[in-house]
Parts: structure tokens; C-alpha cells; sequence
């Protein structure tokens, strides 16, 4: 028994160290006691006998079982405890790890798709600022180009007339063709501020009685007088009655398509002009039998400074914002501007606008 | 007196130049892009080219690179007239072989003299 306690003594933690003692105790306690029975019987002492004393044994077997049960009882929690902490390491490795690794995946490629995107709206804020950048310096070429051609011939024709000996006739033509230039000079400027306040949305339009066919009608007299080598022909739809829309505007309209129609058709050639009234739309067609526009170009011709892209076009005269201006006027009427062509045999500008006729004039017509 | 082929697409400054060497002796010939121009130059192997860059069918830097091909046309200098002088463009002149240029807006005393100037320059006459 010795050995076995001294056993749990060497092996054993503090707890079992206090056990052995009181085991030890109660050994020697037992030791004790016998010897005191054995004397009593063998001495025949009955007193001593009665003072043989074991009521100490119940409390030191009952504390040994309690502690016995305890260490059992602790161990087997320990145990418990350590396979309920292996049971949530593999509950975390099997389903809250690959939660967490989920979350987290998802957090990064939040992330990873906010600074994707944050960085693809910077690359077309760049390309954007690229992009105006070019059309900016083409811009500044161009306006150069076609404010120094008419300054060319405005201080060329100048100088002669200030330095030169000239005739009073050959002062007069000089005269007029600086007043040519400075007048394509302010044609320009006019026309680059309207497109400018047309596509800025700082024009609005008038809303008044217009009749169409008066305003072609006009547009082309005016025409007549200045190209006499083209015939305009009319054909204007009698059942069109007054519209409601900016005179000056679609005045603008008719000029500009008719002026572009009769410059390029630089070998004469007679030009149409005609109005057409349906349901829901008024039509407008100016069609011509010069040179045609390429397939390619049918819309870019409407942008600005498209004309100087055709080098075919580049010997006659324009600021190159005829169309941009006449597709501004025609979108802020709510309407469509097109073009169709054969090469080498006319085009047709198609303008297509809603049909508001004017309600003043509505008294007997049908 | 020289002869001299002037290629120009704006009327009004083909006409500026007329008027501009209708005081001069030299005798000139006006063409309204590059490929008329060329034309012109080999019919009258004349002693200097003016030439707009920019022009429809035949711009000025195709003229010069179509005369300069050419063995019997190779040696008539150049100027180019333009309308955009910027960075860069000079270098180019001279990569096409230009004798000169010179910018628009321009004074007609400029060109004649420029004209003059490139003129006495010619191999052959100093």
C-alpha cells in the first residue's frame, strides 16, 4: 500500500498528493488502533478496548470516494471539454472556416470590383479628356485653316491697294473682294456661335405661324438671283397650311441645304425643292444632280468640319457647319435631317418634322 | 523672268496671287489642286513650284514627293504656301524637299520676294 501511495506521490499531481496523505494518515491511524485492539484482548482491558476509536475512518473514506469520484469525474470533463474543443476545431474547419473564407472571398472581390470599376472610370474619364483634347487641337487646326484663307486675301488685297499703283476699277474689284472675304470671315463667326449656342442648349426656338412653302419659295428666289446656272424647281404640297415654328430657323433650314445643294453640283444642274404634307409629319426634300456623297459619309457629313475630311469637296467654298446647324435646328424641332445619294449622280436632303399646324388658321379648311 | 507653276484650291487667293505677280516679269500658271499642278509642271518645266499643302485629289507634300520621283523635274525647287504653320510642320517641309515656304495670312510683297529670293538661289544662276 505504501508503495502504491508513493506511487500516486511520484506519478501523481497535487491532488493525488494530498489523497496519499490522508491515506496515509488513515493507514497509520488503522496501525494504531489494531495494536490497541490486539493489547485490549491480549491484556484483556475492556476500557481500552472501548476507547478503540474508528469513527474517524467513516469522514476519510467518505472524503477519499467524494475525491476519487471528483478526480474521475474532472478527468472525464477534461476529456469532455477536450473532445467538445476537437469537435469545434472540426465544426470550424468544416463549416465556419469555409464561411468565413467566403465572406471574406466576397469582401475581396467587393473590393477588387470597386477599384476595377473606379479605375475603368478613370480610363474614360482619360480617354473622354484624350478624346476632347484631339478634337480641340482639330478644332483650333481647322478654325485656323478657315479664318486664314479669307485673312490671306483681306490683307493680300489690302496691301496692294495701300502700296500699288492701281487703276480706279482694279481698286473696286479689290475693294469687293476683301468685302467677300470679310463677309465668309463673319459668316463663320455667326455660324460657329449659333452651332455653339445650339449645342449648348442656350437657343430656343420661337413658336409662331409659319408657312413652309412661303419660306421656300423665298429661299429660292433669293437663289435664283445668285446661281443663275442652276435651275430650282418647286413642288410644294398645296395642303400644307401654317405650321407652328421659328420662321428664321427653318429659313436657315432651306438656305443652308439649298446653298449646299447648288455647290455641289459645281456643273450646274437643276435643284428640287419640295414640301409634302401627311398624316402626322411635313417633308421637305432638296435634291440635286452634282457629285453625291459616298456611302461612308452620309451621316459624318452632318458632324462639324466634316466637309474638310472629303477631299474632293475641298475646293469649294463653306464653313464646314452648314449640316451641323441645319441637324441642330431640325432635332430642336423634334424632327429627323438625312441624306441618300448615288456617287457621281445627286443627293437628297430629307427633312422630316411633326406636323403642328397653326390653330389661327384653321376657319374653312378642312 | 522666270516660269512659274502656282498650285492653289481657294479661288480667292489664286486670285491674290495673280494680282500679286501682275507686277513681276515672270510668267505664271495657276492650277487648282496637285494633280493639275503636276500637269502643268511637266508641260512647262518651270523654275520654281508655289504650292498649297493642302488641296483636294493631290496635296502639296504628294506634289513634291510626285516631282522629286521624277528625273527631269527633280532639280525645280519648292515652296510650300500653307495656312498652318505649327510645331513640327517645318521639319516637314524639308523631309518633302522644300526650297522654302512661307505662311498664311501672307503680303504679296513677301511672296514676290520670297519668289525672288529662290529664284537667285537656283543652282546654275549665281
Amino acid at each position: 500500500m505504501i508503495d502504491a501511495i508513493n506511487a500516486i506521490e511520484v506519478h501523481g499531481g497535487d491532488a493525488d498528493a494530498q489523497l496519499a496523505k490522508q491515506v496515509l494518515a488513515l493507514h497509520d491511524h488503522f496501525v494504531a488502533a489494531s495494536t490497541r485492539l490486539v493489547d485490549a484482548v491480549t491484556i484483556g482491558d475492556s476500557a481500552a478496548a472501548r476507547r478503540i476509536d474508528l469513527s474517524e475512518a467513516g469522514p476519510v473514506f467518505d472524503a477519499m470516494r467524494s475525491r476519487i469520484d471528483a478526480a474521475g469525474e474532472a478527468r472525464a470533463a477534461a476529456a469532455l471539454a477536450a473532445f467538445a474543443e476537437l469537435q469545434a476545431t472540426a465544426r470550424w474547419i468544416l463549416i465556419e472556416s469555409p464561411v468565413i473564407f467566403a465572406i471574406g472571398f466576397a469582401l475581396l472581390f467587393g473590393l477588387w470590383r470597386i477599384l476595377e470599376r473606379s479605375h475603368q472610370a478613370a480610363r474614360e474619364t482619360y480617354r473622354e479628356i484624350a478624346q476632347l483634347s484631339k478634337l480641340r487641337s482639330e478644332f483650333v487646326s481647322i478654325v485656323s485653316h478657315e479664318f486664314r484663307t479669307p485673312l490671306t486675301g483681306i490683307q493680300g488685297f489690302s496691301e496692294m491697294m495701300r502700296d500699288e499703283n492701281l487703276t480706279i476699277p482694279e481698286m473696286r474689284e479689290y475693294a469687293g473682294d476683301i468685302n467677300k472675304d470679310a463677309r465668309r470671315l463673319a459668316r463663320l463667326i455667326t455660324d460657329m456661335l449659333d452651332l455653339d449656342r445650339m449645342e449648348s442648349g442656350r437657343m430656343t426656338l420661337n413658336s409662331e405661324p409659319v408657312d413652309l412653302n412661303r419660306i421656300v419659295a423665298e429661299t429660292a428666289a433669293q437663289f435664283r438671283l445668285s446661281a443663275a446656272d442652276h435651275p430650282i424647281e418647286l413642288d410644294l404640297d398645296t395642303r400644307l397650311r401654317d405650321l407652328v415654328g421659328d420662321s428664321d430657323r427653318l429659313t436657315q433650314v432651306v438656305t443652308n441645304l439649298l446653298s449646299n445643294a447648288i455647290k455641289y453640283s459645281p456643273t450646274g444642274g437643276p435643284v428640287e425643292l419640295r414640301t409634302e404634307r401627311a398624316d402626322k409629319t411635313v417633308t421637305l426634300t432638296v435634291t440635286d444632280h452634282g457629285m453625291g456623297i459616298a456611302p461612308e459619309h452620309l451621316e459624318k457629313i452632318f458632324d462639324r468640319y466634316s466637309r474638310l475630311e472629303t477631299t474632293e469637296t475641298r475646293a469649294i467654298q463653306g464653313t464646314g457647319l452648314g449640316l451641323p446647324i441645319v441637324r441642330q435646328i431640325v432635332q430642336m424641332c423634334a424632327g429627323k435631317v438625312w441624306a441618300t445619294s448615288e456617287t457621281g449622280r445627286g443627293s437628297v436632303f430629307h427633312v422630316e418634322l411633326p406636323l403642328m399646324e397653326a390653330a389661327s388658321q384653321a376657319p374653312g379648311a378642312a | 523672268m522666270a516660269r512659274i507653276v502656282f498650285c492653289e484650291d481657294e479661288e480667292q487667293i489664286r486670285k491674290l496671287i495673280e494680282a500679286a505677280m501682275r507686277s513681276t516679269d515672270h510668267t505664271i500658271e495657276l492650277a487648282v489642286n496637285g494633280r493639275e499642278g503636276l500637269a502643268a509642271i511637266e508641260r512647262q518645266l518651270p523654275e520654281l513650284i508655289v504650292t498649297d499643302l493642302s488641296m483636294p485629289e493631290m496635296g502639296g507634300f504628294a506634289l513634291a514627293d510626285a516631282v522629286h520621283a521624277r528625273p527631269a523635274l527633280g532639280h525645280i525647287p519648292i515652296m510650300f504656301v500653307t495656312a498652318s504653320v505649327q510645331r513640327g510642320d517645318v521639319a516637314r517641309f524639308s523631309e518633302h524637299g522644300a526650297a522654302g515656304y512661307l505662311a498664311k495670312p501672307f503680303s504679296p510683297r513677301a511672296l514676290r520676294e520670297k519668289i525672288d529670293e529662290l529664284i537667285a538661289r537656283r543652282p546654275g544662276t549665281s
